[in-house]
Formats: C-alpha cells, sequence, structure tokens
C-alpha cells in the first residue's frame, strides 16, 4: 500500500503542477498574441514603407494608417506583393525575396518600378551574416545604393570595381556581397517571368 | 542579514557564476558583443534566476526528492517561455537581436545550479535573493566583456559613438572568438584579484 | 622601460641562428622589392615582441628566447609591406602573448606565435592585411633607394592569390619565381624561400618529413580538384609558387614546438596542411589557405604523436608477444 502511494505522489503531484503552469503560460500567451501578431506586421509594415522610399511616422498607429492608405497586398498562388497606390496610379510594386547568405540565409522586401527597369528600394528583414563585416548589408549606405537603380539589362547587380559595377561591396565581406548580388540577380530573373504572366507590365 | 551579505559577496564575486564557476558561458560568449543585448540578456536571466529560485524553494518540501530535477527544468522553462513572450510583444528588435539565447536560459547551468544548490535548502526570501544576485553577477561580467568588444569592435558604447572616425573596428571582437579571448582575460584577471581561499581543495572548474 | 634594456639578456639557441641566417637574404630581397620601411617595420615588431616576452619572463629566468626574434621576423615577413605599424605592433603582441606566454613560454606552445599574431590582425583589419598592396620596385637600386612603395589599385595588381580568386587570372611564370609581385613582405620570391628551405633541410633545422609532405599532399589535392574541374582551386604548380604555401611550408609548418615530435605523426600532420590549405584557399572566406591550414595542423599535433606512440606500443607490444611465443 505505501509503495504505490509513493509512485502516485509523485506523478499527481507532477501532472498538478505542469497543469498550474500551462493554465499560467497559455493565458500569458493568449494575452500577447495579439500584440505580438501586431509587432510582426508592424515591422513588415515599415519595410515595405521603406523600400518604396515613404518615411514611416513615428507612432505605430500612424504607420499602419498610411501603410493601408497607401500599399495594397496582393496575394498569389506562388507568391504575394505589395501594389502601391497614389491617386495618380500605380508607382510601383514590391516584392519579399530570400536566398542563401554566408551563414544562413537572408531574406527581406525589393521595390521595383512598373517597368521593372529600376530599383525603388530595397531592404533586408533577416540574415546572420557576420555583425560588423556582412552584417552591414543592414547599414543605409549600402541599401541605399539600390534606391533607383537600374536595372534594365542582365546581370542586374554588379559591384564595382567591375567594369559594368553598379553598386559598391562591403570590404572584407566578399562572399556576403556576392550573395548578395547573387540574389538579387535570380530574382530579378524570375520576377521577370512572374511579371509578365501576371499581366503586370502596361 | 548577515545571510543577505554573504549571498550578495557570493554571487559578485566569491562564487561568481562565470568566472568562479564557469557557468553560463555559451550565451556570456554569444550575446557579449553589444552591451544593450548584454545589459537584457543579463536582466532577463536575473527575472529568470529569482523567480525560479523563489518558486523551488516555495515547494522544495512538498516536492518528491527524486523528480526534483523534473519540477525544476518546468519550473524554469515556464519563466523562460514568459520572458521570451514578454520580449516578443514589447522589445521585437531585442527578441530578434537575442535569437536562440532567450529560449537557451532554460539550459543555462546557473539557474539549475542555484535551484539545486541554493533554493532546494533554503527560504523562498532568500532564494529569491540568492538568484537575483548570482544574476547580477552574471550580468556585471556580461557587460564587463561586452564594454571590451563594443567599444573595440565598434567604437561605440550601447550604440552611441564614443571613438572617433580615426578609429578602425577590431572585426574580431565582433565575432565569437573575441568573446572566448575576453573571457579568458576576465577568469585570468580575477583569479589573480580575488584569490580562492582554499583553491587547492577545490581546484578545477564545474562544466 | 630603462629596466627592460638594462636587463634585456638573451638564450642562445643554435637552431634558430639558423632559421635567422636563412631569412636574411629574403629579408633583404623584401628591401629591394618593397623599400626600406620593410626594416623598420621589422625593427619595430621585434622589439615589441621581446618586450611582450620580457614582461612574462623578468620574474623567472630574467632570458628572452632567441625564439622571439624567429617569431618577429617570420611574422613580419608575412605581413603586407604597407601594414601600419600600430597593427603589425597589436598583431605581435598578442601572437607572443595568447599564442606562446600564456601557455608557459617558450617550449609549451602549441600552437605557432607569429601565426597566431598574424591570424589574429588578418581577421580584425582585413581591409589592411588583403585590400592595400605596395607595387614591387625593378631595376638598380630598387627599393634600396626608397622608404616605401606605391599603393596600389588593388584588383587591377593584387596579389597572385587574391587575383585569382577574384577574376581567375595568372600572372607571369618568372614574375611568380622571381617575387617581383605585389604581396606579403617576405612571400614573395619562391626562389630564394627554396633556397633557404634547401639550406635549413641539409642543415637538419627544418624537418623533411614535415615540408615534402605539405607540399605534396597539396599538389595531389589540388591536381585531383583541378581534374575534378573546381574552377576556384589554380592548378598545383601555379598554387605552389604564388601566396604564401612555400614560406609557410618550410618556415612556419616546420616549427619544432608546435610541430608532432615523431617522423610518422609530422607527414600526417604534413598532409592535414596541405589538404586544408587546398580546401581553404578554394572554398573558404579567406584566402589565408596555409596560415588556417597550419594553426588547424597544430591543433591536431598533440593528438597525432599520441596516436603514433599508441600504435608503435601496439605492435612492440604484439612483436613481443610473437617473439615469446616463436
Amino acid at each position: 500500500m505505501a509503495k504505490k502511494k509513493k509512485i502516485l505522489y509523485p506523478v499527481l503531484f507532477m501532472i498538478g503542477l505542469t497543469a498550474l503552469y500551462t493554465f499560467i503560460l497559455a493565458s500569458i500567451n493568449q494575452g500577447s498574441l495579439e500584440i505580438i501578431k501586431q509587432q510582426e506586421a508592424l515591422a513588415e509594415q515599415k519595410s515595405i514603407l521603406y523600400v518604396f522610399g515613404i518615411d514611416a511616422p513615428d507612432s505605430n498607429d500612424a504607420t499602419t494608417d498610411l501603410y493601408t492608405s497607401k500599399i495594397e497586398t496582393v496575394e498569389t498562388k506562388t507568391q504575394s506583393y505589395y501594389i502601391y497606390k497614389t491617386s495618380d496610379g500605380i508607382k510601383g510594386y514590391a516584392f519579399p525575396f530570400s536566398g542563401k547568405g554566408l551563414w544562413g540565409s537572408i531574406s527581406g522586401h525589393i521595390a521595383l518600378s512598373t517597368d521593372f527597369k529600376t530599383v525603388l528600394g530595397l531592404n533586408f528583414t533577416s540574415h546572420s551574416e557576420t555583425p560588423g563585416l556582412g552584417g552591414r548589408i543592414d547599414e543605409d549606405w549600402f541599401k541605399d545604393q539600390f534606391r533607383n537603380l537600374d536595372v534594365s539589362a542582365s546581370p542586374y547587380v554588379v559591384f564595382r570595381p567591375s567594369d559594368s559595377g553598379n553598386v559598391d561591396a562591403i570590404t572584407g565581406a566578399t562572399l556576403t556581397s556576392k550573395s548578395v548580388s547573387t540574389i538579387l540577380n535570380d530574382f530579378m530573373a524570375d520576377i521577370d517571368t512572374f511579371a509578365q504572366k501576371e499581366g503586370l507590365y502596361d | 542579514m548577515t545571510e543577505i551579505i554573504r549571498v550578495f559577496k557570493a554571487g559578485i564575486y566569491k562564487d561568481n557564476p562565470v568566472f568562479r564557476q564557469i557557468l553560463g558561458i555559451c550565451s556570456s560568449l554569444a550575446v557579449t558583443n553589444l552591451l544593450t543585448n548584454s545589459l537584457v540578456m543579463g536582466v532577463g536571466l536575473m527575472f529568470v534566476t529569482a523567480f525560479s529560485s523563489f518558486t523551488v524553494s516555495l515547494l522544495r518540501s512538498y516536492t518528491p526528492k527524486h523528480i526534483r530535477m523534473m519540477v525544476q527544468t518546468l519550473i524554469i522553462s515556464a519563466y523562460v517561455i514568459m520572458l521570451d513572450l514578454f520580449l516578443k510583444a514589447y522589445m521585437p528588435d531585442m527578441s530578434k537581436a537575442l535569437g536562440p539565447y532567450v529560449g537557451l536560459i532554460i539550459t543555462n547551468c546557473i539557474i539549475m545550479g542555484r535551484a539545486e544548490a541554493f533554493a532546494q535548502k533554503n527560504k523562498p526570501f532568500i532564494s529569491f535573493f540568492d538568484g537575483l544576485i548570482m544574476g547580477l553577477g552574471y550580468t556585471l561580467v556580461l557587460l564587463f566583456i561586452a564594454f571590451f568588444r563594443e567599444l573595440l569592435g565598434f567604437g561605440t558604447l550601447f550604440g552611441v559613438t564614443v571613438l572617433g572616425s580615426g578609429w578602425v573596428n577590431w572585426t574580431l571582437m565582433i565575432m565569437p572568438p573575441g568573446a572566448f579571448f575576453m573571457l579568458g582575460i576576465v577568469i585570468w584577471a580575477t583569479y589573480k584579484l580575488f584569490p580562492h581561499e582554499d583553491d587547492a581543495g577545490k581546484a578545477g572548474a564545474k562544466a | 622601460m630603462k629596466q627592460f634594456i638594462k636587463d634585456i639578456k638573451f638564450m642562445k639557441q643554435a637552431m634558430m641562428r639558423k632559421v635567422i641566417y636563412a631569412l636574411i637574404p629574403i629579408i633583404l630581397s623584401a628591401i629591394y622589392f618593397f623599400g626600406w620601411r620593410v626594416l623598420t617595420l621589422l625593427a619595430v615588431v621585434s622589439f615589441f615582441g621581446a618586450l611582450t616576452e620580457w614582461v612574462f619572463v623578468r620574474k623567472t629566468t630574467g632570458k628572452i628566447t632567441e625564439a622571439v626574434w624567429v617569431t618577429s621576423i617570420l611574422f613580419t615577413l608575412t605581413l603586407p609591406p604597407s601594414t601600419p605599424y600600430w597593427v603589425a605592433i597589436i598583431g605581435i603582441i598578442f601572437g607572443v602573448l595568447f599564442g606562446k606566454m600564456v601557455f608557459g613560454g617558450f617550449g609549451k606552445n602549441p600552437f605557432n606565435p607569429a601565426l597566431v599574431g598574424r591570424a589574429f590582425i588578418y581577421v580584425n583589419f582585413p581591409s589592411f592585411m588583403t585590400v592595400e598592396w605596395i607595387q614591387p620596385f625593378n631595376g638598380f637600386p630598387g627599393g634600396f633607394a626608397h622608404y616605401t612603395g606605391q599603393l596600389i589599385d588593388t584588383v587591377a595588381e593584387a596579389t597572385p592569390m587574391l587575383l585569382f580568386r577574384s577574376t581567375g587570372q595568372m600572372l607571369d611564370w618568372n614574375q611568380v619565381l622571381l617575387g617581383n609581385v605585389s604581396g606579403s613582405i617576405g612571400e614573395t620570391s619562391a626562389i630564394l624561400i627554396l633556397l633557404a628551405g634547401i639550406y635549413l633541410l641539409v642543415t637538419k633545422t627544418a624537418s623533411k618529413e614535415t615540408v615534402f609532405s605539405v607540399l605534396g599532399s597539396f599538389i595531389i589535392m589540388s591536381l585531383i580538384l583541378t581534374l575534378l574541374g573546381f574552377a576556384q582551386v589554380p592548378n598545383p604548380i601555379y598554387g605552389l609558387f604564388s601566396g604564401g604555401l612555400l614560406f609557410g611550408a618550410i618556415f612556419m609548418a616546420t616549427d619544432p614546438i608546435s610541430s608532432p615530435k615523431t617522423k610518422e605523426g609530422r607527414v600526417v600532420y604534413g598532409i592535414i596542411i596541405g589538404v586544408v590549405t587546398v580546401i581553404i584557399r578554394g572554398f573558404a572566406l579567406f584566402a589565408g589557405g596555409i596560415m588556417f591550414a597550419i594553426l588547424i595542423g597544430n591543433t591536431f599535433a598533440p593528438i597525432i604523436d599520441e596516436a603514433v606512440n599508441a600504435l608503435k606500443a601496439s605492435k612492440k607490444a604484439k612483436l613481443a608477444k610473437e617473439v615469446s611465443h616463436g
């Protein structure tokens, strides 16, 4: 009898404790779910606004309002994209992209003009490159080089000092720079066919 | 009161979790490239250690001895998940910067070590304090390492540029090996500064 | 500082002397190619190298080993000629401190201190170590009439190894052989390095097992990868004479303290270095293949020795058993 009790008590104790903590965590999770979702959406909205070159206001609500008034999201079977609309028509399209970096995958958003010949802006949302070296793709000077970059002919992105170079690479981070150009060039080639299929060309 | 002072001294230097017990090394190598990251990580760890020590101590007389590790792990993970959710909801940038290391606090030996070595035998209040101070000891070492890594690696402190434009960043200091060297120097220096009273008897680090 | 000058004493080491003799022609040729700055850089590096060692030994033996000169010279010769003084100083202090003194000083270091120092600044300051190079001087009196050479446009005329990595282009053979190319101070002239190597092998200062297994495995590995069609790997002979491979194989890998003690062990060690060099040069983030390869080889040196000795012991035991049975 005594033996049975010894097994029973720990089991009941553990079940009780687990149930208690599961309950606590579940309620915290429920409570914060909405906020986390909002934060994630906000981060994405900021990134989209950034690639279109629209300055995001400081307040989060204002950012969301601005985003919903100007940007329209389109979901297709293969990928989703974003349209920037103003009163005088469509200004451009933004697409998410991702690819292989040096240490892990790099992903972000890129905005293109309506004729798909100019990059409006580029932003990286996640990467795991070496901080201070490849990680500098996050820095404004690097991303700003892509603003209004002419990408009418392949290869679209070429680093200087190569003859046809149009963008500066990151010193000391050859492989990350190379990955970025490969990702973008592959993406540009793909997006051309995608745009034709979707009838995005004027 | 003397108990509080004793716990305080132990946590800060006599029995500091990082340079004396050599615990929590993984995260101190990983997040110390920036002071802000280290601070948030340290405060997070203080929160988890304090509350899990408190809870473990509170339940100590009801917990069957042979399943106590299970119970401790459960308690610790619950607090870590709370911390993770909090960071995700209110400090999304920080949550992204710390990446998997918040979740890995669960496996941080400091917390388990305190729960097992201290909270299991002491009253809730002092256990809470012990957890807090051990966390503080960890935070101080992290901040010390991060101070040099951020200063040499980026020329900044808490993101504010302090070294002029002529400064050349030490790339290695930002990368994980930089933390290895810094941690080695810290352990070396602290062994000189605070000689162990019974070094001969207790030599050798615990993993 | 005064104390340092007054106290300075050296431990005489015949073996280290020989290495220094072998390095003198290379230093002279480096001055010819890159100007007198090479010599001042060498002096500054040697001073700080000796100072670092002295700080540690002043309370014990009080004698600085001559090995620290060899370390300083080797370290300097692997730097680009335009390396700023402060970068070189950080490198040598780090190398002597963390490569040697923290392990207990001369004779106890698991890694080659010159390479530890170089690796540290190589990763820390990539722009000084891999981007800025100097155009070598030509004709008479060459660099003997100049303090330093002209910085060159990196991509147009990078070092042979970096040029190959970025464009796949190869330089002229006699340029590479004579050393008339931009590159690290002492690594450009393949002929002088070879001559020094022969001297060291003849005087038994350098271990022939190490040198030949590094070079041999490098050639075989490059050959295999070239034949398999990896465009990142240059053909073995070009790879051999350009970049720091020869210099590393002859002067760095043969360091008697950080390499294995057994002959068989040295062969295995050399093979590790040769193969890893090819892999790092072809596929890794950094171009400095031989440097990292030797450090990796150093890491394995003690365990290789252990394995060789264990193998020998078991063979002996077997033999003894057979003898006793017979």
